[in-house]
């Protein structure tokens, strides 16, 4: 019966998880907080998104807030200037990061190494730069205003609960579909390239194509991530879309678990909660959230999410004698 | 507008003298990076506290100046001793997003903790090189830009006979060649690694103080010196150091003058373009290996 029970949320976890996201703003009343979940539902897109580059294909991308900045920028500047649809700036978000990833990636990626960690650091700095100073497009500093809330028939989602139902669908749309992706033979190329590249080569995956592709990926949900953002917001600027932000999504899909389908869900939820948490205790706030990390990498150096799984396979090791070393 | 040969004489000088400064900087991710084989995000923040330092012991404790300058590398090198004896050694065989990620929770925490003891206001280190500028002939000079180039060459040149002369530098080279090697030839590879780490973040801390009096001094200041000295790292070819000298001097080069003869606005972005021309035409970089490459 359990096991019955157990077996259907694993197969069906998207609808568990749309199920837990449609209870999120019936329990929290709080106006901060909603804010701050929606705003992490968002970072879960982009955070699956690198999860899927990193986690699985094995690649690393310390740029990816350049992507969301740009999603960020491309939404705000087609909808306030053009007037157009933004469900259309949603798409043309995607697209312009997904061929941004693809000209920096097609290059890079077909080397063997850090080149594309390298690369993409270049393009985080460049992109907060052009941000700032290209102000005729940018609005340099000061950033672009109004940006409109999108409607669909009609109906705006202009409050933080109805953007928060519209985001729910969103990311388990992502979940559902990326995670359909990883069962896939596809998937399993990513992963044979992130344990050996060689000998996936061997095997015939053409391993540069597929990590292009896996970087295309993460940069469109990045852009589209970016995207609702700045709708979310009304109002982007250069600010929070640099080096530190590119590393806090990092962190984030560490913390959670790389290479977890649910990885990025809890590491972006728990970092953020961390980080409000620790507001109580002011100036030290950054350094506790250093030390943390450090702790997190050397202690638990699959995230949380290997840290459970490996308690969940040490339990029920406990009633069947089912071993954890001879499991890998 | 025009430009004349001795305006651009005195530009290439001032490029030169910042060029010396991110040659510092990369050669200090090449060196730990040749021992530990981790790309040191933290680079950028050992740059912060040799500045910091230096301003503490120069003006709150009155320190002549090349005491301070020696002082605030001391303690900066000893800093990356803790940094590798309590978060890089215990990662040894980690994963490159891990070790990364970590060498970033350090530079988060140094940061933050810089934070509390400076605060966050940039503050002023007195013009120790003096304020007038110097002139040869037609050429105007700040007196500083004179100075961070002869006490960097200077720290190159001592670099370079510590590696090629003590027993300790050749040692150092054999660790970062084959490990196992060197271990079986009875060094001790630990203390290598440890070394590496004090000398890398020495020089970053030595980078720091020296251009101190230029700037102001704040704790913000380690991010983009960090990141351009990887630039300057990548482009002359990680894990080289006569390729990180060769590096930062283009760059610092490159930057300048394309700064007074294209735009400043985008002074900053230079290294990062350069960054990923590199990776698209030479991705090994001026003087890297050729089958090498960087595998962190």
């Amino acid at each position: 019966m359990l096991n019955k029970l157990w077996q259907f949320i694993y197969q069906r976890q998207g609808l568990v998880l749309l199920a837990m996201l449609a209870l999120v703003p019936i329990m929290i009343s709080n106006i901060y907080y909603l804010h701050l979940i929606t705003l992490s539902l968002i970072m879960i897109i982009l955070g699956i998104g690198l999860n899927l580059l990193t986690g699985y294909a094995g690649q690393i991308s310390i740029g990816h807030a350049a992507f969301y900045g740009i999603g960020a920028y491309t939404s705000a500047i087609v909808t306030t200037r053009f007037d157009i649809s933004s469900w259309f700036g949603l798409l043309l978000a995607g697209i312009v990061t997904a061929g941004i990833g693809y000209l920096i990636g097609r290059p890079t990626l077909k080397l063997r190494g850090a080149y594309l960690a390298i690369a993409s650091i270049g393009i985080g700095e460049i992109a907060q730069l052009v941000m700032t100073n290209w102000t005729d497009m940018t609005g340099g500093a000061l950033g672009i205003k109004g940006v409109k809330a999108p409607s669909l028939f009609g109906w705006e989602f202009d409050s933080d609960v109805k953007y928060f139902y519209l985001l729910a669908i969103i990311v388990t749309l992502v979940y559902a579909v990326v995670g359909r992706l990883i069962d896939s033979e596809i998937g399993r190329a990513f992963r044979s390239i992130k344990e050996e590249e060689i000998a996936s080569q061997f095997m015939g995956v053409d391993a540069s194509k597929l990590k292009v592709m896996a970087f295309v990926i993460s940069a469109f949900l990045a852009g589209i991530a970016g995207s609702l953002f700045a709708h979310l917001e009304g109002y982007v600027s250069p600010y929070g879309f640099g080096f530190r932000e590119s590393i806090a999504f990092l962190c984030m899909i560490l913390a959670g678990g790389l290479g977890y389908k649910t990885g990025p869900v809890i590491g972006v939820l728990l970092l953020n909660l961390a980080r409000e948490g620790f507001r109580f205790f002011n100036d030290y706030q950054l350094v506790i959230y250093g030390l943390l990390l450090i702790f997190v990498i050397v202690f638990m150096p699959r995230g949380i999410a290997g840290a459970l799984d490996k308690l969940a396979v040490g339990i029920a090791g406990r009633f069947t004698g089912y071993n954890e070393k001879k499991r890998s | 507008m025009g430009i004349g040969i001795f305006d651009l004489l005195q530009v290439t000088i001032g490029g030169i003298a910042m060029g010396c400064i991110y040659a510092l900087m990369a050669m200090g991710f090449s060196i730990i990076y040749n021992a530990l084989r981790l790309i040191n995000f933290a680079q950028g923040d050992m740059f912060m506290l040799g500045a910091t330092f230096g301003l503490t012991f120069y003006v709150t404790w009155q320190f002549s100046f090349p005491l301070a300058f020696l002082g605030s590398g001391l303690v900066v090198g000893l800093v990356g001793v803790v940094v590798e004896r309590c978060v890089f050694r215990p990662l040894r065989f980690s994963p490159p997003l891990n070790l990364i990620i970590a060498t970033i929770g350090v530079s988060i925490t140094i940061r933050a903790l810089a934070l509390l003891v400076w605060g966050s206001q940039a503050l002023h280190f007195p013009a120790v090189f003096g304020d007038s500028p110097i002139q040869f002939g037609r050429i105007v000079l700040m007196p500083a830009y004179i100075w961070i180039l002869i006490l960097a060459v200077a720290a190159m040149i001592c670099l370079q006979l510590f590696f090629t002369k003590t027993l300790m530098g050749k040692s150092m080279r054999a660790a970062a060649q084959n490990r196992n090697a060197a271990m079986l030839m009875g060094i001790n590879v630990f203390k290598m690694d440890s070394l590496a780490s004090a000398i890398s973040a020495g020089l970053g801390g030595i980078g720091g103080i020296l251009v101190a009096p230029i700037f102001f001094v704040e704790t913000e200041m380690g991010a983009l010196a960090g990141l351009k000295g990887f630039a300057a790292a990548v482009l002359g070819g990680f894990g080289s150091i006569p390729g990180a000298i060769a590096g930062g001097l283009i760059l610092g080069l490159a930057e300048n003058l394309s700064a007074s003869l294209i735009s400043s606005v985008y002074r900053d972005a230079v290294a990062f373009v350069i960054l990923i021309g590199v990776l698209l035409l030479k991705p090994s970089g001026i003087m890297g290996k050729k089958d090498g490459g960087i595998r962190c």
